[in-house]
């Protein structure tokens, strides 16, 4: 075989194997970008649940406590703010703020013995406890996600792919220090 | 040249190094034993009261693909219950892969009582069924009252029938809170024999021929039929189910933090 075809085979080899990696890993991106949307959509679905509680929280706390107006309007302000964020740390900060006007509602149900025996309540009570753990569930999974694929768009050799395609690199879902920890209810039956 | 085989090496045993890392922080979840639906490392149950539970899940199972767990553990080694309950769930990956219909009851009998607890965790697919709101009122009617009056054993039998019975409610069951009517496990013997009758001069030729067969598909086809036929195998092995006899996993389910817990 004369020493041109064989540099002419070697190089189309080269050049097809660099595709099929190339191919692979722009697929590889795509593929985790997805993922990672997906797992903040299920943040999304969850935010908006817990803003969904409120109402409902709101009206049976009013029930019963009528008068504590400047609590029950942080809460409603609160859940404006976060039906309004849009960006993950925008959401994240909204999130906190919500937790912190709940917390403080709560201190102030311990003074109507009535409205925490109240069956409706307790159950409302839970419901946002549940949506609390699922949004630190659905947080956890993005933020772990999101490593992932920030790892890919950093690492060599993807970067360079990341780089052509513009596969920028995720933000966190992070929140303030503290924040996370789901309100603790005591019911006080003790 | 060989600076950048170094540095391959390097970063790989550092992907290495921390994705074992991310795994130690994670609680010590026990290994699952026999049957999924009774885990009872705390030793809470009773062979008899473990049976009896162990056939209500698997009717429910047989009949629904939902399976309900009972995780007892003596410590949660400073997790939380939620984090806890969340982490075995998934190991144990209760509840049909689709459906995502598991539940998983857990009580960790901690030494002192103010850190005993309890949690039902639900699966994405029963979230309808049994909202958290529900799950609160099962452990303050079910659980807690009959735990409290130093009845552990009481507490997990009388939840895991309230948890079957709404489960069976959602799915258009009557009530299924007398195990053990008709389970299939009588005649899982005749299988087993049949197969130890074949002549082993027949079983080297099938053998060999499913070689040869892999190894063409392999070859041309990328191994596209002897994954269908893997499928196809783990498919009517899975839909015949309690007929094979040997303990029921996990279904292959997750849940995203669903459910309720209580202190004592």
């Amino acid at each position: 075989m004369k020493r041109g075809t064989i540099i002419l085979i070697s190089g189309i080899a080269v050049v097809g194997i660099l595709i099929a990696m190339f191919a692979s890993s722009y697929n590889g991106f795509v593929t985790a970008e997805e993922d990672v949307d997906q797992s903040f959509s299920q943040i999304e679905t969850q935010l908006q649940r817990r803003a969904d509680l409120v109402p409902n929280l709101v009206n049976t706390v009013k029930g019963y406590a009528s008068h504590e107006e400047s609590v029950i309007s942080d809460v409603t302000e609160a859940r404006a703010n976060l039906a309004n964020a849009n960006s993950p740390q925008d959401q994240a900060t909204a999130n906190d703020e919500l937790t912190g006007a709940l917390n403080r509602l709560l201190v102030v149900v311990e003074n109507y013995p009535d409205l925490k025996a109240n069956e409706n309540f307790q159950q409302l009570m839970d419901e946002l406890a549940g949506t609390e753990n699922r949004i630190a569930v659905a947080r956890k999974d993005y933020n772990e996600q999101v490593s992932g694929y920030n790892k890919k768009v950093k690492q060599f050799p993807g970067a360079m792919i990341a780089g052509l395609f513009n596969f920028d690199e995720k933000e966190y879902f992070r929140s303030a220090e503290g924040a996370d920890q789901p309100p603790t209810v005591d019911f006080g039956t003790e | 040249m060989m600076r950048h085989k170094l540095f391959l090496i390097l970063s790989a045993l550092a992907i290495f190094a921390s994705s074992f890392a991310s795994t130690m922080v994670h609680a010590d979840i026990p290994e699952p034993k026999g049957d999924i639906y009774v885990q009872d490392f705390a030793g809470i149950l009773s062979n008899q009261q473990k049976q009896e539970l162990n056939s209500l899940g698997r009717e429910l199972e047989d009949q629904t693909k939902a399976q309900i767990a009972v995780l007892t553990v003596n410590s949660l080694e400073g997790s939380s219950p939620e984090d806890y309950a969340l982490e075995a769930f998934r190991k144990y990956q209760l509840g049909d892969k689709e459906l995502e219909n598991g539940v998983l009851l857990l009580m960790a009998f901690e030494e002192n009582d103010a850190d005993k607890s309890a949690r039902i965790e639900v699966g994405y697919g029963l979230e309808g069924a049994l909202p958290d709101g529900k799950v609160g009122r099962i452990l303050d009617q079910y659980t807690m009252p009959y735990w409290k009056n130093g009845q552990p054993d009481q507490a997990i039998i009388h939840t895991y029938e309230q948890l079957s019975n709404e489960v069976a409610a959602e799915y258009g069951l009557d009530k299924l809170t007398e195990p053990g009517k008709d389970t299939v496990t009588p005649d899982d013997s005749s299988s087993t024999n049949q197969d130890s009758g074949m002549a082993t001069w027949k079983k080297m030729l099938i053998a060999a021929f499913l070689i040869i067969f892999v190894i063409i598909d392999l070859t041309f086809f990328g191994g596209t039929f002897t994954y269908m036929l893997l499928h196809i195998l783990s498919a009517i092995a899975r839909s015949r189910g309690g007929g094979g006899g040997g303990p029921r996993g996990g279904g292959g389910g997750s849940s995203g933090g669903g459910g309720a817990s209580r202190g004592w």
